[in-house]
């Protein structure tokens, strides 16, 4: 080998010993500073199992309730709190241990206050009542609580050859009767001319139920009781009146304010988005197409009262 | 004269979460995030604003849960510790990322960020921040109205008329308390609306609320305006109807602003990226990995692989959408000008949250938009809801259509099989309440107190959120423990006022801790007869 291709043989190792110390001192450097690599080279981190918000079937009394498909409209749909953020695509959320459990691990400022045990609500409260809640135009939740008195008051009624009736709840449409400001025998009148009734049969051991009435914008009182099989309704308590809301434009107009069908369904395509100079015809088809979507079980076209329901109906 | 008017309205609400017995507690954090991220952000640009006299007008509702959270003094130094740990967390972070140009640029931005938020917590509002929005409300930037007292879910409880009315009271009583002056207009929470409760808003004065699109476009008799003219209800009290489509640009995940791939990812944080030992201070007392609020990534796209956070890039974007959010505007109020031949009302509202925390550009968003709107009066003018009203004649008479701005535009996000189950308690509890008032009427001493601190735990257990909790599932533990233990605390001081034997240490105990609205009276359950 000739002296020159020693020097630069010898001068290539030497650089190269200079770089692996370089490498070997800043490899040293951040392991006595003891930092986490840069973000950049992390694996990602696990996902958590995603948790599914379904209607739950756990208990038997409350009944499925049919989830809205999954096209979602594009209204506000999160609070603060929620899980479906509206802004990222990924979906992952962050895994939150049960609050039982943080609750017995994070420190705790002594109080002689705090309860022994968790508080528990009580099962039952000892009145007999049936309430009725709205939950959109077709369907309605009730509630009820039955005393053992109460109870044992309308078995002898029933008549102990009976055998043992179903436990029915009774929804009567009272829409458009006069209802003598909700006192009793008002609605008894009302119940009497109901336009029609729906029975939902329930388990026995049920304190809570959703209905689907099927119609939107109509009134509803409620009664709970048995139906013996000769037909017989023996009523054990009744429920507070409630109207359901309207799913569709109002055919009432006001003379003062006169709107035609065009003009109405031009501004509301607006509101939707369908653009300017959509026609109000191809706006109320679209517009009818998207309700039927989205809202949680669409009966007929707008505003349509007389559509079937899917429960018993009597009229 | 301007072709159409815009209102945007913000709602700012938190449930009120206070644990004095634990030192730290994972839900506090709501607050202290939507403070670094969204309250505090988004007064500094409208100080910012007003400071260089930019004309602006915005409608504000700040709830009388969040108002009782920001004037609390335990919530507020433990919101100076955090922020402090922000401060060392970013700190940390310059000294960890100096060899890293991209993610120490964002460090520095996150230093300055959390460094100007104390300076102007503490320095600027003294620790409360109800001094700033006071001080831009009388300056004349912002319309700040009331809502419900702790922002529950009133359709649902239509059945109970005194406790629709303690709710609407306690929601104006706060505001003139800390405002100084009657709150012309109400947030219905999550604009709730029953016909039948309109009434008794008149009874404390209340000019106008606001709800969705289809409480008016569904109303009896059909509204001639659509959405953009407010109605009168029977009882003379005005409802603005929400316009769905400038709310869907902002609101919508898949087909509005927030979700662009420059935008700052939600969910890519140091909290859960970092290795432990090194985030542990900065995470929750229990060690629970959470959201600190240092965030790298942007959205990038549907891949869970994120590229760095580009600030320079995400402004530019903001002020894109910004300019296409006021030129949509301008198209809409254009053609309903010519349709309805005089300029239309578009309504949009917002949760405050949305600004900064879920949307971290939205501050910027919003700074943008307003500066822009300023410098084109003749097209859009911003407007609140009460200036309209002095402006304008009498709006058509119309019964909107009961509705909400929830899941599905009813009942159902607050009613469904995850959380039906609280409303038999709920209105048992309610009901109680109205014959225990009822019947002390002349109650005085330990019995009044406890009669007042029962009406405090009803209004605590009646909150919107915490069935919103059960439906999402997330925080459900903890919003099942807040219902349990307010029904349980009101059903024991129930019995103890029925045996007129109040435990008075127990009864101080529960004023300090569930210490909300001081000036409750409890004879608003009373009925009256």
């Amino acid at each position: 080998m000739s002296p020159r291709r020693k020097t630069r043989l010898a001068m290539k190792q030497q650089l190269q010993a200079a770089v692996e110390t370089t490498k070997r001192y800043v490899q040293a450097r951040r392991a006595r500073r003891a930092l986490p690599p840069s973000p950049a080279v992390l694996p990602p981190p696990p996902a958590p199992a995603k948790r599914r918000v379904t209607a739950s079937a756990k208990s038997p009394t409350v009944r499925r309730v049919r989830l809205a498909p999954s096209q979602r409209p594009p209204r506000r749909s999160t609070r603060f709190l929620g899980t479906a953020r509206p802004v990222s695509r990924s979906k992952r959320l962050e895994p939150i241990t049960p609050f039982a459990q943080r609750s017995a691990r994070a420190p705790k400022v002594p109080s002689s206050w705090a309860p022994a045990a968790p508080a528990v609500l009580p099962q039952r409260y000892g009145l007999t009542t049936l309430v009725l809640l709205v939950r959109d135009p077709w369907w309605l939740y009730a509630y009820w609580e039955v005393t053992p008195t109460q109870l044992a008051a309308v078995s002898k009624q029933l008549g102990p050859a009976e055998p043992r009736a179903p436990l029915v709840l009774r929804l009567y449409d009272v829409t458009g009767q006069p209802l003598a400001g909700e006192r009793p025998q008002g609605i008894t009148a009302a119940i009497a001319h109901a336009s029609r009734w729906l029975d939902v049969e329930l388990p026995p051991e049920a304190d809570n139920w959703f209905v689907d009435t099927g119609v939107a914008h109509r009134t509803w009182v409620a009664e709970l009781g048995y139906r013996t099989t000769s037909g017989r309704w023996v009523a054990i308590v009744r429920s507070n009146v409630v109207t359901t809301p309207r799913a569709g434009p109002s055919e009432t107009r006001d003379a003062a304010w006169p709107v035609t069908d065009e003009a109405y369904w031009k501004l509301v395509g607006v509101s939707y988005g369908l653009g300017f100079g959509t026609s109000s015809l191809e706006i109320r088809q679209l517009l009818e197409q998207r309700f039927r979507e989205f809202v949680s079980s669409a009966r007929g076209s707008f505003g349509d009262p007389t559509a079937p329901a899917h429960t018993t109906t009597h009229t | 004269m301007t072709q159409g008017y815009l209102a945007l309205i913000l709602h700012a609400h938190l449930p009120f979460v206070r644990h004095p017995e634990h030192a730290q507690f994972l839900e506090e954090r709501w607050l202290f995030e939507a403070l670094t991220e969204c309250y505090i952000p988004l007064l500094l640009r409208w100080e910012r604003l007003a400071e260089e006299g930019i004309p602006f007008r915005l409608t504000c509702s700040l709830s009388p849960t969040l108002l009782s959270m920001l004037t609390d003094e335990l919530l507020q130094t433990r919101y100076l510790a955090h922020l402090q740990r922000l401060i060392e967390l970013s700190e940390r972070e310059l000294a960890r990322t100096q060899h890293e140009p991209v993610f120490h640029r964002l460090a520095q931005l996150y230093h300055e960020q959390f460094t100007a938020a104390l300076h102007f917590f503490e320095t600027r509002c003294q620790r409360d921040l109800t001094r700033a929005f006071r001080a831009l409300k009388d300056a004349g930037y912002l319309e700040l109205i009331a809502c419900g007292a702790t922002h529950a879910y009133l359709p649902l409880f239509a059945l109970y008329p005194p406790a629709i009315r303690a709710q609407i009271a306690v929601g104006v009583m706060t505001h003139r308390r800390l405002f100084g002056d009657s709150p012309h207009g109400l947030w219905l929470p999550e604009c709730g609306y029953h016909p039948e409760q309109d009434a008794l808003l008149r009874e404390y004065d209340i000019q106008y609320v606001i709800t969705d699109a289809h409480a008016l476009l569904f109303g009896t008799p059909r509204p001639q305006y659509g959405v953009y003219a407010p109605v009168a209800c029977p009882s003379g009290v005005v409802a603005f109807g929400r316009d769905p489509e400038s709310s869907k640009s902002v609101w919508s995940a898949t087909e509005g602003y927030p979700g662009d791939p420059v935008y700052r990812d939600f969910y890519r944080d140091v909290g859960f990226d970092l290795e432990y030992d090194y985030v542990r201070p900065y995470l929750d007392g229990d060690g629970q990995r959470v959201s600190t609020g240092v965030k790298y990534y942007r959205i990038t796209g549907p891949t869970p692989h994120k590229e760095p956070y580009v600030p320079e890039r995400a402004t530019e974007r903001a002020a894109v959408h910004a300019g296409n959010f006021l030129f949509s505007r301008q198209r809409q109020a254009d053609y309903l000008s010519r349709v309805m031949g005089k300029p239309p009302i578009i309504v949009s509202p917002y949760d405050a949250e949305l600004f900064g925390h879920w949307w971290f550009e939205g501050p910027e968003w919003l700074e943008v938009l307003l500066r822009k709107i300023a410098r084109a009066p003749e097209t859009i003018q911003l407007i609140t809801p009460h200036e309209f009203l002095t402006q304008h004649t009498q709006p058509q008479v119309l019964t909107p259509a009961l509705s909400s701005w929830g899941y599905q535009g009813y009942s159902e996000m607050w009613l469904c099989a995850e959380n039906a189950w609280i409303y038999r308690h709920l209105h048992h509890a309610t009901a109680r309440m109205i014959a225990s008032a009822t019947a002390h009427r002349a109650a005085n001493g330990h019995v009044a107190r406890a009669l007042t601190q029962m009406a405090r735990e009803l209004l605590l257990a009646q909150s919107s959120d915490w069935p919103f909790m059960l439906k999402t599932g997330t925080f459900a533990s903890y919003a099942t423990r807040r219902v349990t233990e307010h029904l349980d605390r009101f059903t024991r001081l129930a019995e103890q006022v029925q045996r007129q034997q109040v435990d008075e240490q127990w009864l101080t105990w529960l004023e300090a801790t569930d210490g909300v609205f001081p000036e409750l009276d409890y004879h608003l359950y009373a009925d009256a007869h």
